[in-house]
């Protein structure tokens, strides 16, 4: 019962430069970004694509470096680990790639892609290594006679409890997951959100997961993160966050999920989606300004700041944090 | 029927095997897919059994050639192919042509297969590490294959013969050094595309280190095509070698290069044919069959190709 | 808010007219692990100005359906054993080409489910769209270019200009997919086949895609089939649905009806699945997988993972049993008489 928290993120900003010739000062993909995930309280992260999901995926799992800011995984500062350190780190922290067919390499078989987690961090050999393997594919679901297969034999369903048994191999403590259900047919996402429950049951793991429908974190996230451009809008308990969320691009996104399709054309989250590109928000005004239901004279030029709202319950918006009281009126 | 959910299970749960549908075929190694798509092509399959052949006279030669290659028989010279005792005929000291074939497949099979191996191994150690790592040392390592792909084969022939003297060695030094950039390159550019790859970032999340990831992810993609390109090339190395023979600068008489019999047949071409059609076509045929098998190779290790063949 | 959606679409309504009639059809290929009964003996129709659903796991068929619409699989190697399409009360023959060209594209647009492989690498948006305008409505690329603009901003791909310089992997694939469906706008079909516009995309951007066709839908007048492995997906815009499991149709009726009381046990399991229904504290499963189209049961293809089957079911195929008028289900459970 550690104390200390499994990752934490300080201040994590990511940028990316564009490419030559572009003068727009480069994308920010992470704009100072703070969390922490505490072993046995999984993490839900929702937003948009374009959001920044798989860019703070990546970042937890220290395989890309913050532009500024620190992240500790397990106490260890990963910007300054030593090799051995780095190891630790990515024992203890697993990741499950958006992308799980393009995760696995097409010429080498999948018991060559899983054993190779065993190979790097642990001393398992031979014969034994060759049972772990089994034995990791038959808890995700699968048969350990198929490991001798490629990864384009597989269903993508398959394919994904590859991918979780890739990951959970070496034990890890804590795995991010990147969208792992949305590329499923609707009929076997059950089986996978079943599994992960099971898993983290057994196993003792706690979970980061990505997605941009809402609907998958329930009954699977303590607590959930609402992302959008590279910032978290609102943070808060997941239950307190769908029965009462406070922005309202988290309203129209929860009730867009809820395919509820209320007056659709004119929530926040649609229309936040059709700004052009080049003028993705660099947070110095927010971006929401125009289409807003609480917005303030202040919101164009402000940058809005992280606010809290409730007992750890919080909300990037200025509305919140000039009135209220206004606000809470209003039915926010 | 319009029960609520907890209905939706009206008896035990069906004994369902979650685990993937089992393919009915075995699995699929790439060995074992490689050569059913191979056998399926019968031209190839063909051409296999030649080089075997081929491979096997090189060996037995000495056990089954008729008649020392090197002894003419002056009573018997630029005899006609199926004379007694001269299936193929002799040439024009009365050495036996049958025999100087079975002895000149030693010197054509090395001649062919050590240059484009020594190519392989080194082209692919280049190209990986150039196309891995990039930077000054990647492009200048580029930089000086494209000096050498600019050599004409046979102008480097005469320099190195010119340094070492004729001979195999010759042949096959000059060869290698030729082939070595192209797969080099090949395997340059299937690297440099592969470093993005995301099963290279989820190898490096699993903890593998860079050489690592290079051996062991990517250059599992480079081995088909160095395979086929290199087969390929053995089947135009058979005829540059043999250019090497005709021009003096291979293996020196009175040893059988297939190439230098050819050119012992030039002055009597007219009136005695065979002498150098008969290793001409020798030749013809080895490189065919190089060329088939590469082919082969081809259409049996590219999945894509494969299941259609 | 869906019903009052539904009710305005019953006042519209599609009209009486068949517009294209399925007879039959039926679909194998062949493949190293024998041939595989990709859709067999499907028959369905679709009215002027309807929309249809059809909705089943991935290896159902309801994909290669879509596809033999307008005769679509290079045959061999597909073996087309029997099926009569009939367009705008035409039937459509596999090998009369001329008649196939002059549907294809100009009066049934598709939107593959991967839109961008749809489009070709190595041209420009802009220039296959011009080429297809050209083809089929005989415009010149500057009397359509501000149409072709406003209609991709209609689809709100914001920098249309750009997009029309880009090449196909220069843009993401919800921007592709909404190209598609542009390029379709542009078309005016009578019918559009949309093959899992939405799938692997994220949540709203598959909503915007459901409400650009249902804009398609309202401007252009014409009919819809979208297929899809998610019920929900179809509920916004289908008039009727079909639900496909094992290369068969195991029911079929109006949207309505389907969500309201769903006959067969797939259809319940795959509404329980969408609705991420409990079953004690996990979620609904279905269990076990797709059948194998290469080794179908010789019985109803679903009893392997059905919780209601029985003996028969194993054994006899089932027919689609009549509910009400236009309302069936092929399963025995269903059958006059049955408890």
């Amino acid at each position: 019962m550690a104390d200390r928290p499994l990752v934490e993120l300080v201040s994590i900003t990511r940028s990316f430069p564009s490419p030559r010739g572009v003068t727009d000062g480069g994308t920010v993909a992470l704009d100072d970004i703070s969390m922490s995930v505490v072993a046995g309280e999984s993490v839900g992260i929702v937003g948009d694509s374009g959001a920044g999901k798989s860019t703070l995926a990546w970042t937890i799992t220290a395989l890309l470096r913050p532009t500024s800011g620190s992240v500790r995984v397990d106490g260890i500062d990963a910007g300054r680990a030593s090799r051995r350190e780095m190891a630790a780190i990515r024992r203890t922290v697993g990741l499950v790639f958006q992308d799980a067919l393009g995760s696995f390499n097409p010429q080498r078989t999948v018991e060559h892609a899983l054993a190779t987690p065993l190979d790097n961090f642990t001393s398992v050999r031979g014969p034994e290594r060759r049972r772990t393997v089994g034995q990791i594919m038959e808890r995700v679901g699968l048969r350990a006679s198929q490991m001798t297969r490629y990864p384009h034999e597989f269903s993508g369903g398959q394919i994904q409890r590859l991918a979780i048994a890739r990951a959970l191999i070496t034990r890890p403590r804590l795995v991010v997951l990147d969208e792992p259900v949305s590329a499923l047919d609707v009929s076997i996402r059950a089986q996978i959100l079943n599994l992960l429950r099971d898993l983290a049951h057994d196993y003792h793991l706690t979970y980061v997961l990505i997605a941009s429908d809402a609907t998958v974190l329930e009954h699977m996230s303590a607590r959930t993160f609402v992302m959008y451009a590279g910032r978290i809008l609102e943070r808060a308990p997941h239950r307190e966050l769908i029965a009462q969320p406070r922005h309202p691009y988290t309203v129209s996104l929860l009730d867009l999920s809820g395919l509820r399709a209320g007056d659709v054309a004119s929530t926040p989250a649609l229309s936040a989606r059709r700004a052009p590109r080049s003028s993705r928000p660099t947070w110095e005004a927010c971006p929401f300004c125009g289409i807003c239901p609480l917005e303030t004279s202040r919101c164009s030029t402000t940058r809005p700041p992280e606010i809290l709202v409730a007992a750890d319950h919080a909300v990037t918006c200025l509305a919140y944090a000039e009135a209220p009281e206004a606000v809470a009126a209003a039915g926010g | 029927m319009n029960e609520q959910l907890v209905s939706l299970e009206a008896g035990p749960p069906p004994a369902v095997d979650n685990a993937a549908r089992d393919l009915s075929r075995p699995p699929a190694t790439a060995l074992r897919q490689a050569v059913a798509g191979f056998a399926r092509d019968r031209g190839a399959v063909l051409a296999l059994v030649i080089l075997v052949l081929i491979a096997l006279v090189a060996v037995l030669a000495p056990l089954i050639a008729p008649f020392d290659p090197n002894v003419g028989d002056p009573l018997n010279t630029l005899a006609p192919p199926l004379t007694a005792g001269h299936l193929l005929g002799t040439d024009d000291q009365g050495r036996d042509i049958l025999s100087r074939i079975l002895y000149g497949a030693r010197l054509a099979i090395p001649e062919a297969t050590i240059p484009v191996i020594a190519a392989a191994v080194l082209g692919t150690a280049l190209g990986l590490l150039a196309g891995f790592y990039q930077g000054i040392g990647g492009g200048l390592v580029m930089r000086v294959l494209d000096v050498f792909f600019a050599i004409p084969l046979v102008l480097l022939g005469i320099a190195v013969a010119a340094a070492l003297g004729s001979g195999p060695p010759t042949v096959i030094l000059s060869m290698a050094v030729v082939i070595t950039p192209y797969i080099a390159r090949v395997v340059y550019t299937t690297t440099a595309q592969l470093k993005h790859a995301l099963f290279v970032e989820a190898a490096r999340a699993s903890g593998s280190g860079e050489l690592k990831i290079l051996v062991q992810e990517i250059l599992p993609h480079a081995v088909p095509t160095v395979i086929v390109y290199g087969t390929i090339n053995m089947g135009a190395m058979i005829v540059f070698a043999a250019g090497f023979g005709f021009l003096g600068l291979g293996a020196q008489p009175p040893a059988s290069d297939w190439g230098a019999m050819i050119a012992y047949g030039m002055s009597n071409l007219g009136s005695s044919p065979w002498v150098s059609t008969v290793p001409g076509l020798v030749i013809v045929v080895a490189s065919l069959a190089f060329n088939y098998v590469g082919d082969g190779l081809r259409i049996a290790l590219d999945p894509r190709l494969r299941s259609r063949a | 808010m869906i019903e009052a959606q539904r009710q305005s679409a019953a006042d519209r309504g599609p009209s009486e007219v068949v517009l294209l009639d399925v007879a039959g059809l039926t679909v194998r290929f062949p493949s190293p692990d024998g041939e595989v009964h990709a859709v067999e003996d499907v028959s369905f129709q679709v009215r002027r100005g309807e929309s249809i659903g059809i909705v089943g796991e991935s290896g159902s068929g309801k994909t290669v359906t879509c596809m033999s619409l307008t005769w679509l699989l290079p045959s061999p190697p597909t073996r087309y054993v029997t099926g009569r399409i009939r367009f705008d009360g035409k039937d459509l023959r596999r090998g009369d080409e001329r008649s196939l060209r002059a549907v294809r594209g100009r009066r049934v647009a598709v939107i593959f489910q991967n839109a961008r492989a749809a489009l070709d690498p190595s041209y420009r948006i802009g220039s296959q769209i011009a080429e297809m305008l050209a083809l089929q409505q005989r415009l010149r690329w500057a009397d359509a270019r501000p149409r072709v603009i406003d209609t991709l901003r209609r689809c709100n791909i914001a920098d249309a200009e750009g997009v029309l310089e880009r090449y196909p992997h220069q843009v993401s694939g919800g921007v592709a997919q909404r190209v598609a469906i542009a390029m379709a706008l542009l078309a005016r079909p009578d019918l559009v086949i949309a093959d899992e516009p939405t799938t692997a995309l994220d949540l709203l951007s598959q909503l915007e895609v459901l409400m650009l066709l249902e804009q398609i839908r309202d401007e252009v007048g014409c009919s819809i089939i979208l297929v899809s492995h998610d019920l929900a997906v179809v509920r916004r815009i289908a008039d009727q649905v079909l639900i496909m499991y094992g290369g068969r149709i195991v029911e079929r009726g109006s949207t309505e009806e389907i969500f309201r009381d769903p006959r067969h046990p797939y259809t319940r399991a795959l509404l329980a699945s969408s609705e991420q229904r409990m079953q004690g504290d996990r979620l609904y499963e279905l269990p076990g997988h797709t059948p194998d189209l290469a080794h179908l049961p010789p019985g109803c293809a679903f009893a392997a993972r059905c919780a209601f089957a029985f003996d028969r079911c194993r054994t006899e195929l089932p027919d689609e049993f009549a509910i009400t008028p236009g309302r069936s289900a092929r399963c025995f459970l269903s059958e006059a008489g049955h408890g």
